[in-house]
């Protein structure tokens, strides 16, 4: 078999993702081919790097833990959360969830909202009803 | 992550105790996999708030239907990638002091590859192909899960891995393979886009 042929193959070889038959074709070919042994070498160190990386933490900045605590302190202040655009269902889910809260604050709303039209009307001295004819 | 059950049923109660050490629990990890993913302290900082209120939203949903730390996890990757979405451009490099002056270099003696040079060949790599790598090599996922948490096919994740694979050691190059030189920028001038340099690499002792 031709490196062009093995080459596509080596990314998943390394990582052990081909079935026995393929490694063993892949095992045959890298014991005669130098520059496909090269190839794999680099994938191998690749991968080798990224295992390493697991046990490397990124040390996050000092800050943030006070920020995130603050943060979530202030979901229990607040039941409604400021949030960036979320996914249609997930808007949906909590639209469901806080369906009576939403339903009683638009009541809320259209009351308030008609007090104070019949206030506005009132002030201004329009009559709803024409006076009698006398 | 390993999340003892009584928090994770504290969180789902609405306990603020609960939610909170569950926080100081588990953010240096999440941190450290949202850093993989967007490449600079700024964006991982916003991007691991969100994961919280994500997290703080669905916790009450959660179920048992899958690992508690698994399903973090997933909530962080898919913050991640929704944020480089939003952003809809190249990620910003990574820090500064990261780079400048250092010898991003292949130690041939130990055998091993410099971590920040991985962590910058890494961010040139597609969002999804580094996600996908990350994931497969980094914290040792399967294709399958890969696939549900960031809602690809299985085929599409292997692709993505291999083809992540092979973009890295392409970069990166190593022992015996002297053509496929590295394109890492090593300092702010040579950073400029399109600017690129072969990898140096350390002297065997």
């Amino acid at each position: 078999m031709n490196c062009q042929r093995i080459e596509p193959y080596l990314p998943a070889y390394v990582g052990g993702d081909l079935s026995a038959a393929e490694s063993m074709r892949i095992e045959q070919h890298l014991g005669i081919c130098e520059s496909c042994r090269a190839q794999f070498a680099s994938l191998e160190l690749v991968r080798g790097g990224l295992g390493s990386l697991r046990e490397r933490d990124v040390e996050p900045p000092v800050y943030l833990l006070d920020a995130l605590l603050d943060d979530v302190r202030g979901y229990h202040r607040r039941r409604f959360i400021p949030l960036p655009p979320v996914p249609p269902h997930e808007l949906l889910q909590t639209i469901s969830e806080h369906r009576d809260v939403i339903l009683s604050a638009m009541g809320a709303a259209v009351l308030v909202a008609g007090a104070g039209y019949a206030f506005w009307r009132a002030s201004r001295g329009v009559r709803t009803q024409p006076e009698p004819a006398r | 992550l390993r999340i003892a059950p009584q928090l994770v049923e504290g969180c789902r109660r609405g306990d603020p105790e609960a939610f909170e050490r569950l926080v100081r629990d588990t953010h240096q990890p999440l941190y450290t996999l949202v850093f993989r993913l967007v490449g600079n302290h700024d964006d991982a900082s916003d991007v691991l708030q969100e994961t919280y209120i994500r997290v703080w939203r669905g916790v009450r949903r959660f179920r048992g239907q899958a690992d508690f730390g698994t399903w973090m996890h997933r909530i962080a990757t898919n913050a991640a990638l929704t944020h480089l979405k939003r952003r809809s451009r190249a990620p910003r490099p990574m820090s500064e002091d990261v780079l400048l002056g250092k010898e991003i270099a292949i130690d041939q003696t130990e055998g091993m590859v410099d971590a920040d040079a991985l962590q910058h060949a890494l961010m040139r790599l597609t969002p999804q192909q580094r996600t996908a790598v990350v994931l497969k090599d980094v914290y040792g996922w399967s294709m399958d899960e890969i696939g549900q948490a960031v809602g690809m096919s299985e085929g599409a994740v292997k692709l993505r891995v291999f083809r992540g694979r092979r973009r890295l050691a392409e970069m990166l190059g190593g022992p015996g393979d002297r053509s496929s030189e590295a394109m890492i920028p090593r300092s702010k001038e040579e950073s400029r886009p399109g600017k690129v340099v072969p990898i140096r690499r350390k002297k065997a002792k």
